[in-house]
């Protein structure tokens, strides 16, 4: 085997905070090849980021290295001297960043930030390094170079943005590209090109490449070797067939069930529990808390890396070389529970597949329904006619300029029968927000009409507009933005019995019935949203939409901001509240991977207008319109292989 | 872990830094008031002619001044005053401003541009003069000085607290408030104020020492306290005159006035890191 290109040996990275030392990265050790692309997985706050920042010696000024060396062509990184340091970064090894937005200056062209970089450091003169930018935006599939190179950052979308960054990064012709999230904050078929992009420019210069992701689908697209990470540790590392195909740790497993497949309706299974940030030191496996296979041994002793066969495939589980330890407990109780619900899920998903049959068999009912013979029970909860919502901007002071009207939604109707769920699905830009905000009578309308329990919602009197807020309620993307961080989990959540003047202790009773319902317990009544994770706030919102008993609940984008392993709980406890309380969901998303596993009806939405709507079914697997096909075409997903059985996903 | 690796361990200790001796000048300053209204070892108006400008002594420790009244009594019983003038002209300047923030911030469009614009021009009045202005329709006085300082500072609380309400207004939370149906007047009192207080409070402990430096200058000028009461700054003001012969007389309420502005700064200045690292462990 040649030399790595970067060796990382038992590196120990801790912060220090408030005096103690919390272990980030533990005994990690990983090399990287030349010509390979290591995809390095898990949840936020695995040390994944800190690793790479090690690698790049950018470690914040709290961080200790306790133990270990990170070797790049003979130096030590991390002892390296700021010379070497400025010779090696940029140059040699070079990151790239997940939000662009932050990482280009808003005040300089494009194109003058990465002339900057070849003229600064690699000694260009101005007339080269303007030929060499518009060669670095052209190979990074941007159209027109010297049109890009003189914009400035707002004027390119975000996808546009990070292949900037891309070409920014491969200015230097670094040996080593280390890839931070590079495609999370952007939309669904952005990523797609993005990760194509990768794909095609590693088969190109052939330089190594460190993709970091909690996203297992997107790891798996470019990745020869997959490493997987939690709490710090190196969970499970090998090839990428091997680690997708034998997963052998109980994570790893958890991580693959967590992935929504759009192939099938069959929901992703999330992983319970959250990662543990206390200062564990080593006395037990980290995983402990989350393993549905913890045995005694794992309690009393932390488990080494097995090796398991000769591809250098290795786990940290006392039972890896024992799949069937980790895959086929039976006796296990929790497991036992597991399984009823999973066959609840299924049976539920079955009633609702024959429904959409039964609908398709029967449009000329539905038809003559929603022309308003008689209320059967096919009777929308919420039937939208011709909305279209225009925006006015740029009108200056006191409105006094020549405003440009920005129509946001386009004649849009649709209709909601109880009980169901019904997907808009679009890019951002395409309206479905705007949309959403819209029938819960945030935006003005422009035209049409939306007509809910039989009433048209804009012309409701003060009472029955109560009535209605009472009844639809929303639930947002990111759930650090939709709880005031200045109030406690038991006052969010009693807000609205209290705005709709439910007495006292009947609302302490419906509050903690609620927060039960959304798997949480009374402890966390007196919390800040501040002591929260992503997930938990997320169950906090969903428990304030839910509190007030509605019909329809507008869900925007509600696992977006989420790990994939907490955005497969959270879909699972959507499906459990529709149920118990009967309520329908109007979901905004732009993951069809995501829409598939729960939608009953989908509607495709681009620039404002319906693109296509139906039957999720056929939607799935009949689109007939090109842009639902290039949606479909770009969620990334697990390569097709025949798929281990574990209780996870069997 | 990267929100770990946000806090800058230096920036966390200077806060502690700026909290802790900010603290303690204010606590000192307004225990000195307070000491002020029980105690001062000779009554602040008491003349006495022998011992006019004198240096300090074991009798008078921070000497006498130009009647021979004892400077520490009076910076003692005049610290009130001047305490009053700062905590009393910031209230008033919230009182005026918080509301007017709220309603701009929260509903923007036409009503906020005027407002703004109108607020603007208010701020480009330095806050003296406008003081000043105040004070020539309403007459010299305590009171008068309180009334004016306190309007002339509720521009740059419009200005601080309507960038902090148009951001919290931008959150999911003040949707969803809208979306269940909640009152304007609720949304901006019950969702949006609890999530600014972070400003209010630090802009607010540095007005204190504005309107406390402002409230002596007004004195100094003969516009606030109104002799023979004495303040920081009226006896400031009495002193400076006498300064070719002695300067002992200044130095007592000069330590005084600088001492609580650097206090009350300091505790602003503290308080906003400590907020905002706070703030951005959060976000992180």
């Amino acid at each position: 085997m040649p030399d790595p290109l970067i060796e990382i040996r038992n590196l120990t990275v801790s912060f220090a905070v408030g005096g103690v030392l919390l272990p980030a990265v533990k005994e990690l050790t990983l090399t990287l090849q030349p010509n390979e692309v290591v995809g390095l997985v898990g949840e936020s706050g695995s040390g994944k980021s800190t690793a790479l920042l090690a690698v790049m010696n950018y470690l914040p000024g709290n961080a200790v290295v306790e133990t270990g060396s990170i070797v790049h062509d003979g130096v030590d990184l991390l002892r390296a001297d700021r010379a070497t340091l400025d010779r090696i970064r940029g140059r040699r090894i070079a990151m790239i960043y997940q939000d662009p937005t932050t990482a280009l200056n808003p005040a300089m062209t494009v194109g003058a930030q990465i002339a900057e970089v070849l003229t600064r450091h690699l000694g260009m003169d101005g007339e080269r390094a303007r030929g060499r930018t518009h060669e670095l935006l052209g190979l990074v599939q941007l159209d027109d170079p010297p049109r890009i190179a003189a914009a400035f950052a707002h004027q390119l979308s975000g996808g546009m943005q990070q292949r900037v960054m891309i070409a920014m990064a491969l200015s230097g012709e670094p040996d080593v590209l280390l890839m931070d999230e590079p495609t999370t904050a952007l939309d669904v078929i952005v990523q797609a090109h993005v990760l194509e992009l990768v794909r095609s420019l590693h088969r190109q210069i052939r330089s190594s490449i460190v993709f970091v992701s909690h996203n297992l689908a997107a790891v798996a697209q470019l990745a020869d070797r997959i490493g997987v990470l939690y709490a710090g540790e190196l969970m499970e590392l090998g090839p990428a067939a091997q680690v997708l195909d034998h997963p052998s740790n109980p994570y790893t497993r958890g991580l693959i069930a967590a992935v929504p497949r759009i192939a099938t309706r069959r929901l992703p299974r999330g992983i319970p529990g959250t990662a543990s940030r206390e200062p564990l030191r080593f006395a037990h496996c980290v995983f402990l808390d989350r393993c549905a296979f913890a045995a005694d041994l794992c309690r009393s002793s932390r488990p080494a890396l097995v090796e398991l066969g000769a591809g250098g495939h290795v786990s940290r589980c006392h039972f890896a070389a024992e799949p069937s330890r980790i895959g086929a407990g039976l006796s296990d109780l929790a497991e036992r529970a597991d399984l009823a619900e999973r066959a609840d899920l299924a049976e539920r998903a079955d009633l609702a597949e024959r429904a959409d049959l039964v609908e398709r068999a029967e449009p000329a009912e539905r038809a003559m329904s929603a022309a308003g013979e008689g209320a059967d029970d096919a009777a929308p909860l919420l039937e939208v006619s011709g909305l279209s919502v225009e925006y006015r901007r740029g009108a200056g002071f006191l409105g006094l300029g020549r405003p440009h009207v920005v129509r946001a939604v386009r004649e849009v109707s649709l209709r909601l029968p109880r009980r169901r769920v019904l997907a808009v699905v679009g890019e951002s830009g395409s309206g479905k927000s705007t949309l959403a905000r819209a029938l819960l009578r945030l935006e003005p309308k422009t035209q049409g009409r939306i007509v809910f329990e039989g009433a048209d919602v804009h012309a409701l009197d003060a009472g029955h507009l109560r009535a209605y807020r009472r009844r639809a309620q929303i639930v947002f993307q990111n759930p650090t933005s939709s709880l005031n961080p200045r109030k406690r989990v038991a006052d969010i959540v009693a807000r609205p019995l209290v705005l709709h003047g439910v007495a006292r202790d009947d609302r302490r009773r419906r509050v903690i019935a609620t927060l039960r319902a959304v798997g949480l317990t009374e402890a966390y009544l007196g919390r800040f949203p501040e002591q929260l994770s992503g997930g938990e706030k997320q169950r906090v919102a969903l428990a304030r939409a839910f509190v007030t008993e509605p019909l329809l609940v507008v869900l925007d984008e509600p696992t977006t901001a989420l790990d994939v392993s907490v955005q497969a709980t959270i879909l699972e406890l959507l499906l459990e509240q529709k149920e118990r309380t009967g309520c329908a969901y109007l979901l905004i998303s732009h993951d069809l991977a995501v829409v598939r596993q729960v939608a009953d009806q989908v509607m495709v939405m681009r620039d404002g207008e319906v693109c296509e709507s139906g039957a999720a079914e056929q939607i799935f697997t009949r689109p007939a319109h090109p842009y639902t096909r290039e949606l479909l075409a770009a969620v990334p997903d697990l390569p097709e292989r025949p798929r281990p059985e574990t209780p996870y996903n069997s | 872990m990267s929100d770990l690796a946000a806090v800058p361990a230096a920036q966390a200790a200077r806060a502690n830094l700026y909290l802790v001796f900010g603290a303690s000048l204010t606590a000192l300053a307004i225990a000195v008031a307070l000491l002020g209204l029980a105690y001062s070892p000779y009554a602040p108006a008491k003349v006495d002619l022998l011992h006019r400008l004198a240096p300090p002594s074991l009798a008078h420790l921070l000497g006498t001044d130009r009647f021979g009244r004892d400077v520490l009594s009076r910076v003692l019983a005049g610290g009130w005053r001047s305490i009053t003038l700062g905590f009393g002209a910031t209230a008033l300047g919230l009182a005026i401003g918080l509301p007017i923030a709220l309603l701009t911030g929260f509903y923007r469009g036409r009503l906020d541009q005027v407002v703004m614009r109108f607020v603007d021009a208010l701020l480009s009045i330095p806050t003296l003069v406008f003081a000043l202005l105040v004070i020539v329709g309403l007459g010299p006085g305590l009171v008068q000085a309180v009334l004016a300082l306190g309007v002339a500072a509720s521009p740059k609380f419009v200005r601080i607290v309507r960038s902090a309400v148009l951001e919290a207004a931008g959150h999911d939370y003040v949707t969803a408030a809208r979306a269940r149906g909640e009152s304007a007047l609720y949304i901006q009192y019950g969702e949006i104020l609890p999530a600014v207080w972070a400003p209010i409070i630090v802009e607010g402990s540095i007005n204190v020492g504005f309107a406390l430096v402002g409230g002596a200058a007004l004195s100094y000028l003969g516009l606030g306290t109104q002799p023979p009461h004495a303040d920081w700054g009226v006896m400031i003001n009495e002193a400076q005159k006498y300064i070719s012969v002695s300067f002992w007389p200044l130095l007592g309420p000069a330590i005084a006035i600088c001492a609580s502005v650097i206090g009350f700064n300091l505790l602003g200045e503290g308080l906003r890191d400590r907020l905002h690292l706070q703030r951005s462990l959060r976000d992180a």
